[in-house]
């Protein structure tokens, strides 16, 4: 998909808007129950999705980073190291898959193992801050999620991508 | 690019997998009886050892965190990091639970025997 310049730093604007705007959104949901502080749904990695499918590995990147970057704001330095952590894995093992698979793999298929990456990701990260393998007591429920949270942000790229692929 | 939202496969392995995560919290959640004690760690090393049949706070050295046990239940009770992170993790009461505060490296886990622990 070859673009000229102009227009691709204009559409990464605007996917960076998009991502810092749902991860807003998503800070205002009350916390779920049974579910460690701190989690979130993921929808912001819809625009990052369309990145990894639409355009390069660079784009969907800096996605991550300013999302992250987010984070840093927000919540402090290892909100945002956790953040990064988590959607630089996930992107980079989505981009993989799709890569590898091309158009035989699935949107749920990619997002869901993104998901549990970034959370698998971001529990290694946790271990190694607190030299504890204490937050591990997490995982089944967070591996639960990733495939209920990857499932529902599927659908929702798959919704979308008809729309945003004419950008 | 003619790009699928879910592929047969792909739905089998995620029903799978969501069934299998979720029969493993069950259990852990079933198995895990009451917790004896907390163990407080700061950067990894244990700092110190509370039962949890008598209410008290601790501070933890060099931190802002205080851990509070109060009627069977322990919690981070205070942290003057920015995300507070660590006080959402709630009220922990069964063996095996834990909360972490981040930015100041404390961790607190329950322990006691849980039914996990005794059938291995």
């Amino acid at each position: 998909m070859k673009k000229s310049l102009s227009k691709r730093v204009a559409l990464l604007g605007m996917l960076a808007a998009l991502t810092v705007a749902l991860s807003f959104a998503e800070s205002l949901l009350p916390p779920l129950p049974f579910l460690p502080p701190g989690f979130k749904i993921g929808i912001a990695n819809i625009a990052v999705m369309y990145a990894v499918f639409c355009l390069d590995i660079k784009a969907a990147l800096s996605l991550s980073v300013v999302k992250s970057g987010f984070m840093l704001f927000t919540s402090g330095g290892y909100a945002f190291a956790l953040s990064l952590c988590g959607s630089v894995a996930s992107v980079l093992v989505m981009f993989a898959l799709f890569k590898f698979f091309k158009e035989r793999i699935s949107y749920i298929a990619v997002s869901v193992v993104g998901a549990l990456f970034h959370n698998a990701a971001q529990l290694c990260m946790v271990c190694i801050i607190t030299s504890s393998l204490a937050a591990l007591y997490y995982s089944p429920v967070l591996a639960f999620m990733a495939v209920i949270c990857g499932s529902a942000t599927a659908a929702l790229t798959g919704a979308a991508m008809p729309l945003i692929k004419k950008l | 690019m003619k790009q699928r939202i879910v592929t047969l496969p792909a739905l089998i392995a995620c029903i799978a997998l969501a069934a299998v995560s979720a029969a493993v919290w069950a259990f852990m959640q079933n198995g895990a009886k009451g917790a004896e004690g907390v163990n407080i760690y700061k950067n990894g090393k244990l700092v110190t050892a509370l039962p949890m049949d008598s209410d008290t706070e601790y501070s933890v050295e060099e931190s802002s965190v205080k851990v509070k046990i109060e009627n069977g239940f322990a919690f981070i009770s205070e942290s003057d990091c920015k995300c507070k992170t660590c006080i959402g993790f709630g009220k922990l009461s069964k063996a095996g639970q834990s909360a972490v505060c981040l930015p100041q490296k404390v961790t607190v886990e329950l322990f006691g025997e849980s039914e996990i622990d005794a059938a291995l």
